[in-house]
């Protein structure tokens, strides 16, 4: 049994236990479902953080990096971090409002319409399905490589680890788990990053000694190596921006990131922590990359650049860091994992057996109900994903990147709509809804099967996006506006009593002055930690 | 081309901080306003 073995074993049992303790507190389907909306800043910021982290992070992207892509990924990750801010101000605030215990059922509020909820829950469902079938082929290919257990054996261990975390403690455990995780992987990196930089020759040599070779001074140049994702400068910008757009969706509307703020104390809470996020996850992604790109300097040509994170992990940082490290990247996996988990399960539960089936139950058998059922979805989605994670070889980057972009070709202009749009209808909002999610889905599986290679500005994210705001104006132009619907969107509007406090605003008042210099701690990150040191090193 | 992309990310983010910074002190603003009014009238 190897010492990595041991770590992960020891990390897991820890989360169960914490799943455990927490398991206690659930009274309500409040409490499993959206944590009583009691969570403080640091659970909320912690889970959106590990929501977004994941093994398509750690292994995926930085692959990516590795072989190239880093500019194009810093696009996507300077993009994506505005989806916090958009999503938390203008949608996470108003989602809390509306007291839904799910993102679906907020929909049908808000257009007065089962088809919509029922279709955002089968749509969310899906994804995150997908999503998850990514996940756990990371964790999987993770735990493989490092401990020396078979791949499916590591599949089996992780979905009953997460499966019983999220079964047993529901969202408020969630939400701790995600919180610890978050803190242990983003130490880690932190660390193991100037290991790694120490490692390959010290922070600015590397870099200078990759700019200056020909093999390898593509890698952090602002078009990337030929190849890593598209083959010149322009179609790798563009890749990063429609990306950045399908990822700042996520962060912005996505179900395991906008339902956080459900859970959120209050709406200064929802603020606070959206700005922490942001500049989390962009530190996280810039660290995860520059790490994986300075390995080329001691070992180019690795056959599977996914491993870049593990592979240093295990050979440039002392033991205890690269166990640490790596008990990180596999905490970020079942995180993740936990979060879509509770998610199915909530949407299952409540968006489509109890929207239709309440059969005159009173409100207390009505939760009891629907936690059981919830907790019944979680498991049959976990085996579900297992068989098909068993199956299928891992293909951790593209599945990822797919369940991102799914949500953003069908929620995205649908959710900004019910905000902005006076006019949409829920007409409008199911066909918009449907087209993007169907565009996007049959395009992407019909490119793979035919073996098309679709250039980039036809991404099938891209054209999903484009159909669905086709589909929302024809369907709204065609039918009328109900009353019903007016006046839940202006209920939307209303601060509620809760929310005005005065210190509480001076306190988010405060806050948001803060996070207004979270553009340029971006700026002079990327300027100090790789512009300068590569251009100096190309006039080597 | 390089510092073009640093540029681009920090203005981007920096325009949606801005933004809503402003955003959320207009809407507290009337909030503020509307309760010192009411202390006045008490």
């Amino acid at each position: 049994m190897n010492v990595y073995l041991i770590g992960m074993i020891i990390a897991m049992v820890i989360f169960l236990i914490i799943g455990f303790v927490v398991s206690k507190k659930v009274q309500s389907a409040e409490d499993f479902y959206v944590a009583g909306r009691q969570a403080p800043v640091i659970l909320i910021a912690g889970s959106l953080v590990a929501s977004y982290s994941s093994t398509g992070m750690f292994m995926g992207d930085a692959g990516t990096c590795y072989d190239g892509g880093f500019s194009s990924l810093m696009i996507l990750s300077g993009m994506l971090a505005a989806g916090y801010i958009f999503g938390s101000i203008f949608f996470g605030r108003y989602l809390r409002r509306s007291k839904a215990l799910t993102m679906p059922e907020f929909f049908g509020q808000r257009f007065d319409s089962k088809a919509v909820r029922t279709l955002s829950a089968i749509t969310a469902i899906i994804t995150m399905t997908v999503y998850l079938l990514s996940v756990m082929q990371g964790i999987g290919t993770l735990m493989e490589v490092v401990t020396g257990v078979d791949y499916k054996i590591c599949i089996i261990v992780a979905m009953v680890v997460f499966t019983l975390i999220s079964v047993t403690s529901g969202s408020r455990g969630v939400l701790i788990t995600d919180t610890l995780m978050a803190a242990v992987f983003t130490i880690a990196l932190i660390i193991g990053v100037a290991f790694i930089a120490h490692g390959t020759g010290g922070w600015y040599d590397t870099i200078h000694h990759l700019a200056a070779n020909t093999d390898t001074s593509a890698l952090l140049s602002w078009a990337g190596k030929a190849g890593a994702l598209y083959d010149t400068g322009a179609q790798n910008v563009t890749w990063g921006v429609i990306y950045g757009i399908s990822w700042m969706s996520v962060c912005m509307v996505g179900p395991w990131q906008a339902s956080r703020y459900q859970m959120a104390k209050s709406e200064s809470v929802v603020v606070k922590s959206a700005y922490w996020s942001a500049i989390g996850v962009f530190l996280l992604q810039f660290l995860s990359g520059i790490g994986a790109v300075f390995v080329n300097r001691v070992f180019p040509d690795m056959p599977d650049s996914t491993h870049v994170l593990i592979w240093a992990s295990m050979n440039l940082m002392p033991k205890i860091l690269g166990i640490i490290l790596l008990t990180g990247i596999l905490a970020a996996g079942i995180s993740s994992a936990t979060t879509f988990q509770s998610l199915i399960g909530s949407m299952v539960a409540n968006d489509v057996v109890k929207a239709f089936d309440s059969k005159g139950l009173d409100k207390n058998a009505m939760d009891k109900k629907a936690i059981n059922i919830g907790r019944i979805t979680m498991i049959a989605a976990a085996v579900v994903v297992t068989l098909v994670a068993l199956g299928n070889p891992p293909a951790i980057f593209v599945i990822m990147y797919l369940g991102g972009a799914m949500i953003a070709s069908s929620w995205m202009p649908v959710a900004v709509a019910s905000v902005f749009s006076k006019r949409v209808t829920k007409t409008g909002a199911f066909a918009g809804m449907l087209a993007g999610f169907v565009t996007n889905f049959a395009l992407k599986l019909i490119s793979h099967f035919a073996g098309w290679s679709l250039p980039v500005w036809l991404d099938p994210v891209f054209v999903g996006i484009i159909v669905n705001i086709i589909a929302l104006i024809i369907g709204s132009a065609c039918t009328k506006v109900t009353e019903q619907e007016v006046l839940e969107r202006n209920k939307m509007f209303i601060i509620p009593e809760s929310e005005k406090d005065p210190k509480e605003i001076k306190k988010t008042m405060v806050a948001a002055k803060i996070g207004c210099l979270v553009g340029a701690v971006a700026f002079i990150v990327c300027l100090v930690l790789w512009i300068i040191p590569y251009l100096n090193g190309l006039n080597m | 081309m390089e510092i073009a992309i640093a540029i681009f990310i920090g203005v981007w983010l920096s325009a949606f901080f801005f933004f809503f910074y402003f955003r959320i002190k207009k809407e507290y603003k009337e909030v503020l306003k509307k309760q010192g009014e009411d202390q006045k009238g008490e």
